[in-house]
């Protein structure tokens, strides 16, 4: 199927959806929204640049206080609020990103949960700014600009969600389908190859993880005015662990991969949760079977019937071997 | 002034060192030969040319002007280009995206990208390949383009690690050709590392033999063939292998 075609179709059943569910059905739409959107953030660095951060919550947990803090000293309209708090993110984003792009493989990801945990740890230490354990509650989501208040009904901010989700997503496809995509896609096959053809790889991937960080605090900005509360847990490890798993049960490098992976979470934890308690015992041994039996992910499944097979080679000549030469 | 000068290059890993006290000068347009048996430091010295790993000591001139502590990525938009000795190209690109994603960095001013990546094909015969990704092609076919995506765009200086190594006598005669036109055509300086010395008789007219970390031999591939340490050192006694 076209994929322009695609688009328009899923984006307006994901407009006719909360039309023709419960009500209450409609919080765990925005929050499996919003847990796509922050997913997908974490896919431009896991499926496009190889860089497995393990402290992605870093990213939510920025937006979200961001977003609480500005709102709980000025009274902005929510939109204003949200790309303030993206901003903020963007900004401490680039130290970060600076300081755990020196490193790659493992040393990376333990940079990214240190920064995380960092984070966590000072919201514990400035109590009287971030509200300690119990975090930033009451957090409004006034309305503006220009009288506009459509968003505060859970149906309307639903609907501005869907809009930063699938304009998010436009965005990063624009992205990784440029020149700069390309650059990404020679260093996550071979970085040292990379920079023989002249790419300052480590400006890509600081500019890389700063994006990341921006889209994941989008989404954390939205989460805070959804709930009307942030809390540390934001921040917190088994958050960056849950959206890893998002992002490899989706199908990492795909970027609507990692959003099915982050939705089909919420739902799945939604519905195993109300049948017993043991549901993440349950949902562990999924994870475990995606990365063993299907390390392609659900959107790999998906479209793995569509996808053509690579021609074998026109000569029996296919192999290096060294010496053969003379 | 030459293009590329090699000073008392040495590198140590810890107590073992890869290459020792290396010279090296090579003029504008010159085709150049390193050659030497596995593990006598050939690669690394490409590293350390090419920038990937700093020397322990000794410097590197590159018309010159003192690149020794340059990074990669500036010594490649200078004109300093490489091929590897494990062809990897960029899986998910077609062979016409793998030059273009070179081209776009090294472009000089003026120059159109489409124009730069056609005649890049053109020149390595890759025309019919260029929509092709690199797990279609032949072995032969994924060095031509390896050469074509190091010479994209800006391209004073190719190096060349065991390119020919793996093809048969008729692809590696095929592709020698292709270099030497690239040296004719683009005015392109050529360091050429192997490790068989029979392939190279045909494309250069001096070469250095490397054993041990050291230069042991330099001359013209007749004078090497002939000479009694190079025999004694890097191919024992099996003279027939030389010519």
């Amino acid at each position: 199927m076209n994929w322009r075609l695609g688009f328009v179709v899923t984006a307006a059943a994901c407009a006719v959806l909360p039309l023709v569910v419960p009500q209450h059905s409609l919080t765990i739409l925005v929050e499996a929204l919003i847990l796509g959107l922050f997913a997908m953030s974490l896919d431009l660095l896991v499926g496009y640049c190889r860089l497995y951060s393990f402290g992605h919550a870093a990213a939510y947990g920025l937006g979200a206080y961001s977003y609480a803090l500005i709102l709980t000293y000025v009274p902005l309209p929510l939109p204003v609020g949200i790309l303030l708090a993206v901003a903020v993110t963007i900004l401490i984003a680039i130290p970060i990103a600076w300081i755990c792009t020196r490193s790659t493989g493992v040393s990376f990801a333990m940079l990214t949960l240190a920064f995380a945990q960092l984070g966590y740890a000072m919201l514990f230490r400035f109590r009287d700014v971030t509200g300690g354990s119990d975090g930033l509650v009451g957090i409004p989501r006034h309305p503006g600009p220009l009288g506009i208040d459509w968003f505060q009904s859970k149906l309307g901010y639903y609907y501005l969600v869907l809009v930063c989700l699938l304009g998010s997503y436009l965005l990063c496809r624009a992205i990784v389908r440029s020149p700069f995509g390309a650059v990404l896609a020679g260093i996550r096959e071979n970085e040292p190859k990379t920079i023989a053809l002249g790419y300052n790889t480590r400006a890509y991937k600081i500019t890389t993880v700063v994006l990341a960080y921006g889209f994941g605090g989008l989404a954390g900005a939205l989460y805070a005015a959804f709930a009307g509360f942030a809390s540390p847990e934001l921040f917190f490890w088994l958050t960056s662990g849950r959206v890893l798993i998002m992002v490899i049960v989706g199908g990492a490098g795909t970027l609507i991969g990692p959003i099915l992976g982050g939705v089909s979470f919420v739902f799945l934890e939604h519905q195993l949760s109300q049948v017993t308690d043991l549901w993440p015992l349950i949902f562990g041994t999924i994870f475990m079977a995606f990365v063993m039996f299907a390390p392609q992910g659900i959107w790999g499944i998906l479209t793995s019937r569509f996808r053509s097979k690579p021609a074998a080679p026109n000569s029996d000549s296919g192999k290096e071997a060294p010496g053969a030469a003379t | 002034m030459p293009l590329l000068e090699c000073r008392g290059l040495t590198r140590r890993f810890g107590a073992l060192v890869a290459v020792d006290g290396f010279d090296l000068t090579v003029e504008p347009g010159e085709i150049r030969a390193v050659i030497g048996p596995n593990g006598a430091g050939k690669s690394t010295l490409f590293e350390i040319v090419s920038g990937n790993l700093a020397p322990s000591a000794g410097h590197i001139s590159y018309f010159g002007a003192d690149c020794t502590a340059m990074r990669a990525h500036l010594r490649r938009r200078a004109g300093m280009c490489r091929t590897f000795q494990k062809v990897r190209l960029f899986g998910s690109m077609t062979v016409a995206e793998n030059i273009q994603v070179a081209a776009s960095q090294c472009l000089p001013p003026g120059r159109d990208l489409r124009d730069e990546v056609a005649e890049i094909l053109a020149q390595l015969r890759l025309d019919a390949q260029a929509a092709r990704r690199p797990a279609e092609l032949t072995l032969a076919d994924r060095k031509r383009v390896e050469i074509g995506r190091a010479i994209a765009g800006k391209c004073r200086l190719l190096m060349l690690d065991e390119s020919l190594s793996g093809l048969t006598h008729e692809e590696a005669e095929h592709l020698i050709a292709e270099i030497l036109t690239l040296n004719r055509t683009r005015g392109i300086t050529v360091i050429v590392v192997e490790h068989v010395l029979s392939v190279l008789a045909a494309m250069v007219k001096r070469l250095v033999v490397l054993h041990n970390a050291t230069v042991v031999a330099d001359g013209t591939p007749t004078e090497i063939a002939h000479d009694p340490v190079v025999i004694e050192a890097y191919l024992g006694t099996k003279q027939s292998a030389l010519r």
